[in-house]
């Protein structure tokens, strides 16, 4: 690879980022349980092995809106990513998985290079997604099948693309929250905060 | 008129300012909003008046007292339903008065009183439906506090900004104090001096009643009374007194300004430095309580007029005349009100503040608090971003799926516990006839092969149950009647067994063409034990010495053990095949490597433990964990011994009070089988490692022989004196894991089969 010599472009930036998500998504998927484990695939990314999905429904979502993001990411005008997850029955919201994303206007011009290898990024990259494995051990148990959405959170001016629409900011009543890791590719920033609803008994 | 202003002024002051200074301070936060709205509008007022003072700092003290503030609003709509879509005010009062400070914090649900705040940080609800919001409130007691703290802060400071910019404007006094009560008294004797002459003019027989009525009364008293009924009007016409206050002192402020300026000044220098003597000598609060026979003219005890008298240093009248334009009809005699309880002043301020405020928010822009209110009600600002999703519904797991995550979060059903509670059968599943048996304790006459073929030796002759068929088969039979056969041993892949006998021979059969491959002699003993390592067979014999054969070469003893002074009853190659452990009628186990390649002579004994009290016969290597051996004693020891073959150490030992015929590692419960002889004849279940028991299984009326297990590790099949094999299925796994287990044996199998040929 020779972007690990040359550092990192936004391209190469927003590519990295939209990559975490992907894969970010899909371990939350798996690890929470939202979709049944056999529906997954195992692959190696960041020198860890990490779940897929297979269904192709959520895939084709996935790749929408990823790509989607990609794009925004791009132009540095996406604020944040939130993963929400509700129950199905009651539409409440459970959890809710928030990436912070920080973006270095300065360097849109897209030649401009920073000094951070892609293998530093995605060691970065890597206990993020740990933490997000992590979690299940004090997250409560989802024990309602439940559904999840991804929200956007965009600059004001931006032209809402086809298919996309506006939304409520789905925050949880009363709610608990732990920051997690965060990891930056020096143009990009994103700090992962997951929020889940605090149960009766504490 | 002017003069006539000028002296009604002027009195006004000296009445109240000079013989009665102000003795208290009281500063308002005031935040009100519809619940469900997201607006939110917070105003501080100082001694009643909105305070307006583009200071920075100022508004920084603001924004420090009302940052923490919660309306209910803020609680969400959904706690409280009942109050959505009324007005809310949240009041708190910081009253400074002497060095003291006094606080009030309510809630205010149109109009009325909903909440107000205890001394002990909890919530008094005055009405039903503020119950809700009272228990809501009070398990955040902490919150509370720290509301309290920052306004407590933020007052003394707004207290001492006020002292200061105070100061700062102190050496513009034009009338210095002295002249005060000097003017004063002349006012007055010119006062008395003209209502004489107007009353003799008039005839009059009151005097004095003049002049108590310009300085002390409205005109109209009874309009004015400020009881409930008075407030309801106040209400409904969105039109209070007090506006008039500040007009009328602005009037003083414009006339005699600079009194007042040094009537404040001092004031505060009383609150803030006790220890400055008093110059103007004001009676001590007791003092005038206990005089206060008179309440209208002792006006300086009431807060509100108080307040007044120290607004004359405030900015604001000069500001608000917009109001006062808007209400001449009550100017008249409006200038004092002799009782007015703190709740009507906040009232009024509120309804006030309000009329006026949408046209200074439209003119502003949404203010910082709004913003405030609007980052932690949404999580973020409405005008910084917005939020986008996927037209559609929320995604969601195909039909009928169950979250299966609920095993990661299960407590108290550990591995053991399960074990425990797994129903063991006490009877045999199954039980086979074996007649003829040698009721021999040092042979081993049962095996079963990968290919689930039970093979047992009736004296001379070997018979086979296929156990998934049900079949019966006789493989071989001895040629000579007193010849009979001592061991039994298949391949891995079970397709061959060897056979040892009694006359030293060993003797290899292909079960599938039921055919004697080849006879291989070398013991001058019966031939008692018998284990294959790949293609090497090793034979344990009645003279002690263990032979290695490599059945594939036509010179097939390739070498002999020698260490055992009598017969070798327990042979059994490790899992991996690095060690052979034999075990013997002398008490002793003893361990062996791997045969060379090439067959270099005898092999080195490794090691040889001796802690045996009887003939050693079973022996078992754990499937899990390959360095460890068990081994069990006969009659006179009857313990079961786990050794660490790296290390050479015993691990553990267990007395079984029985003799031990067999040992068997069971890997679906990692535990440990036991075939006992004299006393008990049973077979007992053990877990591994901590060799409690798990079951006994009782059945068999004469010693157990052998014990060995299938090829699923679910059933153990054990031979005895009794002439019956039984078949106990002890150790069914979960289908699931069964399935696992089942995969992992297919893939094991087959290499051995092709190094045979």
């Amino acid at each position: 690879m020779t972007s690990t010599l040359k550092g990192i472009t936004l391209k190469g930036s927003a590519e990295l980022v939209a990559e975490f998500f992907s894969f970010g998504i899909n371990s939350i998927l798996y690890q929470r349980g939202i979709y049944p484990p056999e529906t997954f695939t195992r692959v190696t990314q960041y020198n860890m092995s990490l779940q897929l999905t297979t269904d192709a429904k959520l895939k084709t979502y996935l790749t929408s809106v990823v790509s989607q993001l990609k794009e925004w990411l791009f132009d540095c005008t996406v604020q944040k990513l939130v993963l929400v997850i509700t129950c199905l029955e009651t539409n409440e919201v459970l959890e809710r998985w928030q990436f912070d994303i920080e973006c270095d206007k300065s360097a849109p011009d897209g030649r401009a290079s920073r000094e951070k290898s892609v293998k530093t990024i995605q060691d970065e990259i890597r206990s993020v997604i740990r933490q997000i494995t992590a979690t299940v051990t004090f997250l409560p148990l989802l024990e309602t099948p439940c559904a999840f959405d991804l929200l956007v959170y965009t600059d004001k001016d931006l032209v809402v693309p086809e298919k996309w629409e506006e939304s409520g900011p789905q925050i949880i009543d009363q709610s608990e929250e732990v920051r997690l890791r965060s990891f930056t590719t020096s143009i990009h920033k994103v700090n992962s905060m997951v929020a889940y609803k605090r149960t009766d008994s504490v | 008129m002017y003069l006539r202003g000028f002296v009604l002024s002027l009195c006004f002051h000296l009445s109240q300012a000079v013989p009665l200074p102000v003795d208290a301070i009281i500063i308002q936060i005031q935040q009100w909003g519809e619940v469900g709205a997201q607006h939110v509008a917070s105003k501080v007022l100082l001694n009643g008046v909105t305070f307006t003072s583009s200071d920075q700092q100022v508004n920084s003290i603001i924004r420090t007292m009302s940052a923490g503030a919660r309306l209910p609003a803020s609680v969400g709509v959904s706690p409280i339903p009942a109050l959505k879509e009324h007005t809310i005010l949240r009041s708190r009062d910081c009253i400074l008065e002497g060095p003291q400070l006094h606080w009030t914090d309510r809630v205010l649900y149109d109009g009325e009183v909903y909440l107000t705040l205890a001394p002990n940080d909890t919530w008094t609800a005055h009405l039903p439906q503020a119950m809700a919001l009272k228990q809501l409130w009070d398990q955040d007691v902490e919150h509370t506090r720290t509301e309290k703290t920052l306004l407590q802060k933020g007052c003394v400071q707004l207290m001492r900004e006020l002292r200061l910019s105070e100061e700062h404007s102190a050496p513009g006094n034009l009338l210095p104090r002295f002249l005060i009560p000097i003017l004063a008294v002349v006012i007055y004797a010119g006062l008395i001096a003209v209502s004489i002459l107007i009353s003799k003019n008039k005839g009059s027989v009151l005097p004095g009643g003049v002049i108590g009525s310009v300085i002390h009364y409205p005109k109209d008293m009874k309009g004015m009374e400020p009881e409930r009924k008075g407030n309801e009007e106040d209400y409904g016409g969105k039109r209070v007194i007090l506006p008039c206050v500040p007009r009328f002192l602005g009037e003083i402020y414009e006339n005699g300004g600079t009194m007042a300026h040094f009537g404040f000044e001092s004031d505060i220098h009383s609150i803030l430095k006790l220890d400055m003597p008093i110059t103007n000598a004001p009676m001590a609060r007791w003092q005038r309580k206990a005089s206060s026979s008179n309440p209208p003219t002792v006006s300086g005890l009431s807060p509100g007029k108080s307040a007044n008298a120290s607004l004359s240093s405030s900015k604001t009248p000069s500001k608000t005349p917009g109001k006062n334009k808007k209400t001449p009809s009550k100017m008249g005699g409006d200038r004092f009100i002799p009782i007015r309880n703190s709740k009507q002043m906040d009232v009024a301020n509120f309804l006030l503040t309000k009329e006026n405020e949408p046209v200074d928010a439209n003119a502003a822009g949404p203010s910082e608090s709004q913003k405030a209110w609007s980052v932690s009600l949404n999580g973020y600002n409405i005008e910084d971003a917005k939020i986008l999703h996927l037209t559609g519904k929320p995604l969601n797991a195909p039909e009928g799926y169950q979250n299966n995550l609920k095993v990661l979060y299960s407590q108290g059903t550990t591995p053991a516990s399960v074990k425990k509670t797994r129903y063991i059968s006490s009877t045999p599943d199954r039980i086979l006839d074996a007649p003829d048996l040698r009721n021999d304790f040092y042979l081993n006459l049962l095996d079963w092969s990968s290919r689930n073929v039970l093979a047992v030796a009736l004296h001379n002759s070997v018979y086979l149950w296929d156990a998934t068929q049900g079949d019966i088969t006789l493989l071989m039979k001895l040629e000579r009647e007193e010849d009979y056969i001592c061991s039994l041993s298949w391949t891995k892949e079970g397709s061959y067994l060897a056979v040892g006998a009694s006359d030293g021979k060993v003797q290899l059969w292909d079960v599938e063409n039921q055919k004697r491959l080849r006879s291989m002699a070398s013991h001058t003993a019966r031939v008692g034990s018998l284990s294959w390592n790949d293609h090497i067979l090793s034979s344990g014999s009645r003279s002690g010495h263990i032979h290695h054969h490599d059945v594939r070469v036509a010179d097939h003893h390739i070498s002999t053990l020698i260490a055992h002074s009598q017969e070798v009853c327990g042979l059994k190659w490790s899992p991996d095949g690095r060690y052979l452990a034999s075990g013997g009628n002398d008490n002793l186990v003893c361990l062996w490597p791997r045969v060379q390649e090439g067959g270099a002579g005898d092999s080195q004994l490794i090691r040889c433990w001796s802690e045996h009290q009887g003939a050693v016969k079973a022996l078992a290597w754990c499937p899990w964990q390959p360095n460890v051996l068990a081994s069990g004693g006969g009659t006179s020891d009857r313990h079961i011994r786990i050794w660490n073959v790296n290390s050479g150490s015993c691990i553990s030992s267990l007395d079984t009070q029985s003799q031990i015929s067999s040992l068997v590692f069971a890997p679906n419960y990692k535990e440990l089988v036991s075939a006992h002889g004299y006393a008990h004849n049973n077979v007992a279940i053990w877990k591994y490692p901590s060799l409690t028991k798990v079951a006994e299984l009782n059945g068999h009326e004469d010693r157990v022989l052998n014990l060995i297990l299938s090829p699923d590790f679910s059933t153990v099949a054990t031979v005895a004196g009794d002439e019956t094999i039984r078949l106990w299925k002890s150790f069914e796994m979960d289908p699931v894991k069964k399935k696992a287990k089942e995969r992992l044996v297919k893939s094991t199998s087959g290499v051995i089969h092709q190094s045979i040929r």
